[in-house]
């Protein structure tokens, strides 16, 4: 059993706790309507927003849509959001749902292209990497999803299931079922 | 598990040009939301139903009279009724234990035809 799978913290150990306290000023400031304030929170939550969109949603154009959403709310109500004790979590609530909003207005989609991954180097992605994307692309969505929060945003199973609406062992069950399905299909043991 | 699989690899940054078209939006959404009043509709609401309330309850008198009868007294039930109440049949009842237990008190000590008033019974 590896790190991930005993609640350990992700690759990125030590950053989300500074995340959110950076976060929690950032949005503080876009509350007091501060200049540069919503380029902070961008440079903050983009990438994970953008990321959990796209695991979720399996759709470039919905994941650029649903970031969109999250910030043009975040815009009308920044007093509301500065309040939040979880401002990572409730963040990524937010993309969570404006990415199944989406999914619901716009019917499902045939079938997954979308690459879930790519090199950390910058190359193009290999075979090793398109195994990868494909095994992914072959779990159901809400699978998918909980491997992104759990190792790419680093948030407890508990976390998990407040984001994305579950209870804290279905969050937990939908991360090892997923993980097992990747082990199957990349024919790695357990 | 996923350390090993997901090694050398991250999920994919937002495309070139989004964060422009985001901020843009988010700015002119921003822009056009109205200001929240301090107060709002529903605490506005909330308020006057209190204050006509009070008013209400200072304005009106106060009217002691009711229209349906008082509810009767214990005794009167008794009356009305013509049944003991509870607390008569436990007086009578305990009366009842109290002379037997006298009477049997005065058997053990051989005063058979006594009674406890210190009367024979003959």
């Amino acid at each position: 059993m590896t790190a991930v799978e005993t609640g350990a913290a992700g690759p990125e150990t030590g950053g989300a706790d500074s995340i959110e306290i950076r976060l929690g000023r950032a949005l503080a400031a876009l509350a007091r309507g501060e200049d540069g304030s919503l380029e902070a929170v961008w440079e903050l939550m983009a990438a994970k927003l953008y990321a959990l969109a796209l695991w979720r949603s399996g759709s470039r154009e919905d994941a650029a849509d649903a970031v969109s959403e999250v910030f043009v709310r975040l815009a009308r109500k920044p007093l509301a959001v500065s309040r939040i004790a979880r401002p990572r979590a409730y963040l990524l609530a937010m993309a969570h749902r404006a990415t199944l909003d989406l999914r619901r207005r716009r019917g499902p989609t045939v079938a997954l292209e979308e690459a879930f991954l790519v090199p950390a180097d910058g190359h193009p992605v290999a075979a090793e990497g398109r195994r990868l994307n494909q095994a992914l692309a072959a779990l159901p969505a809400a699978q998918r999803e909980a491997v992104y929060l759990r190792h790419w945003a680093e948030l407890s199973f508990r976390e998990i299931g407040a984001v994305t609406g579950v209870p804290t062992f279905t969050a937990a069950s939908r991360y090892r079922l997923a993980v097992r399905r990747l082990r199957a299909l990349l024919g790695v043991e357990a | 598990m996923s350390n090993e699989f997901f090694a050398g690899f991250h999920p994919p940054h937002p495309p070139p040009g989004l964060r422009e078209r985001v901020l843009q939006a988010a700015r002119t959404a921003g822009a056009r939301a109205p200001s929240r009043p301090l107060v709002g509709r529903v605490e506005w609401a909330l308020v006057a139903a209190a204050l006509a309330l009070a008013i209400t309850h200072l304005v009106l008198p106060s009217t002691s009279a009711s229209p349906w009868p008082a509810a009767p007294a214990p005794g009167q039930v008794t009356s009305i009724t013509g049944d003991p109440t509870v607390d008569a049949l436990l007086v009578a009842e305990a009366d009842r234990w109290e002379k037997d237990h006298h009477r049997r008190l005065l058997v053990e000590l051989g005063f058979p035809e006594m009674t406890w008033e210190g009367r024979s019974r003959k």
